[in-house]
Parts: C-alpha cells; structure tokens; sequence
C-alpha cells in the first residue's frame, strides 16, 4: 500500500520524480515513438504491468483535515535494463487507468532516463514534447472554461447613508 | 520502501501461469503426504537460496503474511526480493509468523516456538518450509539411509521418504518435535520439506515415524 505524501516533490526539471510524475502523465504515442532506445538493452521485467485500487486523500482548501476523496485505477510496473557494458538502471512506473502497455513503456522510459549518456537525448525527443503537451491541453481547458466566463458586477448603492432618509421623520 | 531495486532479480517470468502451477504442485503434496513432487519454471531467486522453496512463498504470500526467515539465509538481497514481490512483513521472531523458512534441519527451532493455532482457530498455525539436500523415495544403492516412515490421511499403508546427507540425529529431533506436534492436534504446524526441484508436504495429520533402509 502506497502512502501518500504531504510534502511537495522537489520541483526541480531534471530530479527523477519529476520526469516519472511527466511520464505517468504523457501520452502513448510519445512514449511508443521513443521506446526504441531499448533495444541496446537486455530487459527484464521484475514486475509485470498489474492494476489496482490507489485511495486518493485530499485537504478542503489544500490546509484542512485529511480525507479520503476516492478510489482511482492505477497500473504500475517496474523493469530492470541492463547493457553490455554493466550499466544497468532500474525503471518504475505508476500510472492512472488500465493501460499495461503504457504503464511498461513508462517504466522502460524511467529506466532510461537514469542513465547518464541517454538523458540529453530523451530529454529532448520525450519530456519536452510531454511539457509542451501538458501545457498546451492545460491552455485549452482554461480558454474552455474562460470562453463561459460571466462578469458578475454590482449596482452601487444610491441613496445616501444608511439611516439618512427618515431621520426627521 | 527504501531499498536498492537493482539487487531484487526477477520474480516469476509468467506470474499467472507459474504461480499457478506452483500452487497445483503445492496442492499435490499436501494431499499425498511423502509423494515427491517436482516443481518446474522456478524463479530468478537471490543467490544461496532454495529455488522451490523460495517459488512456493512468492505463490502463497501477499501483504496480509508474515513470514520468518532463518537467519543464516535472512540477506538484504532475500528481504529485497520478498519484500519488492510479495509486499509481505518479514518478522524478526518464529513467533509471530504465518510462513518460516529454514535452511536446514540442523537449524531448525522447536515446533512450539512457532505459532500453533488455537483449538478455535486451528488455522492459524505456521507453515514451515525446510529446505533438506536430497529427498529420494528409496534408499540409494549401497548406502544405509535413514528416512521417514509416514502413515496417515492420504498415505495408502504407509510411505517412506528418504533423506540422504542428513545427519541421523537431526532426524530423530525432526521425529521428535512431529510426535509432539501431533499431540496438540487440531492446533500444530504443517511443513514442506523442499529440495531445489522437488517438494514433499507434511501435513500435521501426518504421522512421522523413523525408517532405515538399504
């Protein structure tokens, strides 16, 4: 059972919770199109891509009591590659919904992030293609949501002070 | 979960299908008190392990177990791997474990330190696995061996499994702390005694005698 953790990831662009937290989050065809850096690597899965029940907790606010807001389908995964050269890395991955194939190829992806000589290149060809993703569907769904934006005003009062009119009455 | 997963080797290639078969030949054993059952597709265990063994507690445990490891076995690599497959808590005393493993007969603690059950709760007893050099269903040839004669729900008559390599007295313990564990029934433990390819279940209804063969 994963706990949940209050303090925040360190944001850093290049630590590796941040590139896991990018990859869970990528879509599949980004990760399929960079899966084939692999191949220099012997695999082996030390678990296979299995689903389950993760409880989300959320704070009202971000500050109030803990609470539980709800089960999520999670699939997670981990590999081990490893080289000719004794390099070896190992990947993990936990990512929302059903899908085995993306949970392993984010795996895969987290392996090889972690090795030294392939961080540059993937870090072009995979996370920035996925930042530029997450933005610019975060940019559509704000102009959705701004495009229904009302201007609530209100009519300032006119009569005087409260209490003026019937004074001397 | 602090540890080093690049020490953790591969757990089952195929988990449903060998967990499976692992499960049917678990099945088989304990059913057929003495049969030796011989168990294929083991996994990648740490180095200085008995595969089977190692294989039958990756099939039966989760993260509701506990299991006991014998401290002459009990590496941070054997943690590593039970903890990253099977989630579940490795206990510092026999006690209070649902599954130990022991490494040899020599090592092997008293039955009443593990947990027994309780007449309401028979179920609750430990399952020992005990890992013997060589388990043969006849004396090998031109060797005195000595070996257990089992009788009981599931033996036809009785049946002899053998155990060349071990020493007599640790047998005659073996022998020794069964009958006390059949006393106690319906509480006791149940054991498996494992080779690194084949399996023989003892259940506590098993009646555990000494055998000497040529």
């Amino acid at each position: 059972m994963l706990q949940a953790s209050d303090t925040a990831s360190p944001d850093t662009q290049s630590s590796r919770a941040n590139w896991i937290a990018l990859l869970a989050r990528s879509p599949l065809d980004l990760l399929e199109s960079n899966c084939a850096f692999a191949a220099r690597f012997e695999e082996h899965v030390l678990r296979h891509p299995e689903t389950g029940l993760m409880m989300v907790q959320g704070r009202a606010g971000g500050s109030g009591a803990r609470f539980n807001l709800g089960e999520v389908t999670v699939t997670r995964c981990a590999v081990r590659l490893e080289a000719t050269d004794a390099t070896e890395a190992v990947g993990i991955s936990y990512v929302l919904g059903r899908s085995r194939r993306k949970a392993h190829l984010a795996a895969l992806c987290d392996a090889m992030l972690q090795i030294p000589d392939l961080y540059p290149t993937l870090e072009a060809s995979l996370l920035d293609p996925i930042r530029q993703y997450l933005a610019a569907a975060a940019d559509a769904r704000t102009a959705r949501a701004a495009s229904t934006k009302v201007d609530f005003f209100t009519v300032a009062r006119e009569a005087g002070p409260i209490g003026a009119s019937g004074r001397d009455a | 979960m602090a540890q080093d997963l690049l020490q953790v080797s591969d757990g089952f290639a195929n988990p449903v299908i060998e967990s499976q078969r692992t499960f049917r030949a678990v099945l088989e054993a304990l059913a057929h008190p003495g049969k030796i059952v011989t168990l294929h597709g083991n996994p990648q265990t740490p180095p200085g392990t008995c595969p089977t063994a190692a294989s039958i507690l990756l099939t039966l445990l989760d993260s509701d177990c506990s299991l006991w490891i014998d401290p002459a076995i009990l590496t941070p690599a054997v943690k590593g791997w039970f903890t990253f497959h099977t989630a579940c808590t490795i206990v510092p005393e026999p006690g209070g474990a649902q599954f130990a493993w022991i490494s040899d007969l020599s090592v092997l603690p008293a039955f009443s330190t593990f947990c027994c059950g309780t007449d309401r709760y028979p179920d609750s007893s430990a399952t020992l696995l005990i890992n013997v050099p060589v388990l043969a269903d006849g004396p090998l040839v031109g060797e005195e061996a000595v070996g257990l004669r089992l009788e009981g729900p599931g033996v036809p008559s009785s049946r002899t499994v053998y155990l060349p390599g071990v020493d007599f007295a640790y047998i005659a313990r073996f022998v020794a702390l069964r009958a006390a564990n059949h006393e106690i029934f319906p509480c006791g433990v149940d054991v498996y005694m494992t080779t690194p390819e084949t399996i023989v279940g003892l259940p506590r209804t098993t009646r555990v005698d000494i055998a000497r063969g040529r």
